[in-house]
């Protein structure tokens, strides 16, 4: 099921394909796709060079109005635990019930970065994790026609070194979005620090503001 | 420092709809705002400051990164432009951006203020007329250069600098007693570094003035080319979301200092007058770019003064014309911004990281708006009104980093780096200053491809003496709007070419100052002569 790059670009640039990107409103989605290619930032600038060019979008489709709630959405958490593996590769514990509690702890990090996010920010991630989420996209976005929690580390790994080295930055900048909330997230956990050599701040210099009550 | 007898409102807890009367309401407690509060409430005015963000003081600052960003910062460390291609570092906490700098305070260059008063008619502002005013504000808040020796990763530059024969010199900081930590971005957890917040604010405070705090100014309501009330928005507990209550202040003065984001869409909002169509326009960032370096000894980027040498070199080669320019620095390093940088995942990063001790990185910051080819960014309102940053990238600054990346190569390699490598998508660590070379001749200069940041941002409402190319007039009053001055980075005509905190401090001491006086006739008898 890995179709060719010429496929691909004919659906890609047909602009009459599906736009479902709302994980929440999924199966609304796909009984009634929603198309509406004058609306700014959205499916429209598909068909031609808008999109390449780049609006802000990471990656079109949805009507839009979906924005990303916290804590996240269980299919949303899935997404970055079955990413998490590849882009923190040789970082997350091996005994299960550790890895576990990593991922536990990752996600609510990646929980807290969104809830500081615009609801702007908050929208454009959601179409990109929806994208992901949508058998459709996600084959149009990373040759994967199963589900990323069902695709290995390799696999993963694959899409996400096209992304970095494509030479559209729609897919550079949805790389950067993804590593900086997993990877940066993963480094700044003090558990975390010892990966990086990083002793962490001055120990008599934590101590001087403690609160009695910490 | 604020303390519990301070008149401290926190938009969250209102709940019901308030009116305020004051003299003067001034939006956003920055550089600009801080400043500003300070010589009004001094002079006797009553003065009322909005703040966006939370009040987040020494205690608060416990060194945690990631708990820096998602408190102290705009969007948690996220915000970038549009198109999200350059990444803003914005302070979005009382103290502004101040709260969260790296404390670097440069006056603004005798260039960059003989450009403003040939090409935008402002002989106010010239180095003579300047200089009282950066004195002022250099006493005020003990800038001085620092006395300590560079810290390893400072000293990167300084010697790559000194074996190449470039310029370099000691960045003066705004600080007192400190200890050398190397958290200032994460707010100084021993209130040394003299910011808005343990500084100017807590005396206005003291002087009588109010500060609500998680409360957004949204609107300015106009009639006959007067402002008549600011309208407000109590905010929610991460500041963001608005809870209804709504705070409207009715003052005889109003100062927009929110920034070069904030400023220009408030009046954009409000429907200001704009006629000549300058409102939001020329919107500067010193776009900075990153090279990094494997050094053979450790650098610990993370600890000791984050910014204490930095190099002029290749900044006025052709005055303020010819190619980019751009100023060299360090940025400090802290595990969630390296791996955020360096532009890899899985495997690599791992092994980058592994490395992470002996991580060294330069940046350039180009001085964007003095050239033709450099006309900056422009800012406009979203669906939802809220103001966002175009920002697009020409050739002209392109060019410019990639000359900085191949300089920034040589000096780290110069200094000693094992390997180098542009912080780019497609970029690799090179062990040799040839191959280098080579791979930064074959970079391609695209958005999102370079980590590409921006911590200054600058103009929007800028400065001039025709209204046709400006915002506001030399005394920081809105061309229309009688009642109505911008005292914060947003009225820069163009970028500054350095650090903007002194030169946002010593415009507005001078404006603020004015205004002091002319409210209050004699106020402020020991600052310097006003000459607007």
């Amino acid at each position: 099921m890995v179709p060719g790059a010429c496929l691909k670009l004919a659906v890609t640039c047909g602009g009459g394909y599906f736009a479902l990107m709302n994980l929440r409103k999924r199966e609304n989605a796909l009984t009634k796709p929603i198309f509406d290619p004058g609306r700014r930032r959205v499916l429209g600038g598909l068909a031609g060079a808008g999109w390449l060019a780049g609006t802000g979008t990471i990656i079109t489709g949805c009507s839009g109005g979906h924005v990303l709630r916290v804590p996240l959405a269980v299919a949303e958490a899935k997404l970055f635990r079955a990413i998490a593996p590849a882009l923190l590769s040789g970082l997350l514990p091996t005994n299960p019930a550790e890895r576990e509690d990593g991922l536990n702890r990752l996600v609510d990090a990646i929980s807290i970065s969104v809830s500081s996010l615009s609801s702007d920010g908050r929208e454009q991630l959601a179409r990109l994790l929806a994208a992901l989420d949508f058998r459709l996209t996600r084959w149009l976005l990373t040759d994967l026609w199963k589900p990323l929690h069902e695709s290995s580390v390799d696999e993963i790994n694959g899409f996400l070194d096209n992304w970095r080295h494509s030479s559209t930055g729609r897919f550079n900048f949805a790389y950067r979005t993804l590593t900086k909330l997993v990877c940066s997230n993963w480094y700044q956990m003090p558990r975390n620090y010892a990966q990086s050599g990083y002793p962490g701040p001055p120990a008599w210099a934590v101590r001087i503001n403690k609160r009695p009550e910490a | 420092m604020i303390a519990a007898h301070h008149h401290l409102i926190d938009g969250t807890r209102l709940k019901n709809d308030q009116v305020v009367d004051a003299d003067v309401v001034i939006v956003g407690t920055g550089a600009g705002g801080g400043v500003t509060a300070e010589l009004l409430a001094k002079s006797g005015l009553k003065v009322v400051m909005l703040e966006t963000g939370p009040l987040q003081m020494r205690r608060d600052f416990n060194m945690d990164e990631r708990r820096a960003y998602n408190r102290l910062y705009a969007e948690g460390g996220n915000l970038t432009t549009a198109d999200g291609s350059i990444a803003i570092l914005r302070g979005r906490t009382v103290g502004g951006s101040t709260t969260v700098n790296w404390t670097s305070s440069f006056r603004t260059p005798g260039l960059t203020l003989a450009h403003w008063v040939e090409r935008f008619g402002l002989p106010e502002i010239s180095v003579a007329k300047m200089t009282p005013w950066f004195e002022w504000a250099e006493r005020r808040l003990n800038i001085e250069p620092w006395a300590m020796p560079p810290n390893a990763n400072n000293e990167v530059l300084k010697n790559g600098c000194e074996k190449l024969g470039l310029d370099w010199a000691v960045i003066p900081r705004n600080v007192k007693g400190c200890a050398n930590l190397g958290y200032c971005g994460m707010g100084c957890p021993l209130e040394a570094k003299q910011s808005m917040l343990v500084t100017t604010i807590p005396a206005a405070l003291e002087y009588g003035a109010s500060l609500y705090v998680r409360t957004r100014a949204w609107k300015v309501a106009i009639r006959k080319g007067k402002v008549e009330a600011l309208i407000a928005q109590a905010l929610g507990e991460k500041s963001i979301s608005p809870t209804g209550v709504k705070i409207t202040i009715r003052a005889q003065h109003y100062v927009l200092a929110g920034g070069a984001i904030h400023s220009p869409a408030l009046l954009m909002r409000s429907s200001a007058p704009d006629p000549h169509g300058t409102l939001g326009k020329r919107s500067f960032l010193h776009p900075v770019n990153l090279s990094l370096a494997r050094m053979p000894g450790k650098i610990d980027a993370y600890y000791g003064a984050p910014q204490s040498i930095y190099s002029d070199h290749y900044q006025w080669q052709d005055g303020t014309g010819g190619p980019a320019g751009f100023k060299l620095e360090v940025p400090p390093m802290h595990p969630g911004l390296a791996a955020g940088i360096v532009g890899m995942h899985g495997r690599s990063l791992a092994g980058q990281m592994r490395e992470f001790p002996n991580l060294n990185a330069l940046l350039a910051l180009q001085r964007d708006g003095f050239d033709e080819q450099s006309p900056g960014g422009e800012v406009h309102l979203q669906d939802d009104e809220r103001g966002v940053l175009d920002y697009p990238l020409h050739q002209y600054l392109w060019e410019g980093m990639r000359r900085a990346w191949h300089v920034m190569a040589d000096i780290q390699f110069a200094a000693g780096a094992t390997a180098v490598s542009p912080a780019h998508l497609d970029a690799e660590f090179s062990p040799t200053p040839e191959k280098a070379r080579q791979a930064i001749d074959r970079l391609s200069l695209q958005p999102f491809k370079a980590a590409l940041f921006s911590a200054h941002l600058m103009g929007g409402c800028g400065m001039g003496s025709d209204p046709a190319q400006s915002v506001i007039g030399p005394g920081g009053r809105h061309h229309h709007l009688e009642n109505l001055s911008v005292i914060d980075g947003s009225i820069f005509p163009t970028s500054i070419g350095a650090n903007p905190q002194l030169s946002i401090f010593g415009q507005s001491a001078r404006i603020a100052t004015g205004l002091a006086r002319e409210m209050r006739p004699g106020a402020l008898p020991d600052m310097p002569v006003t000459s607007v």
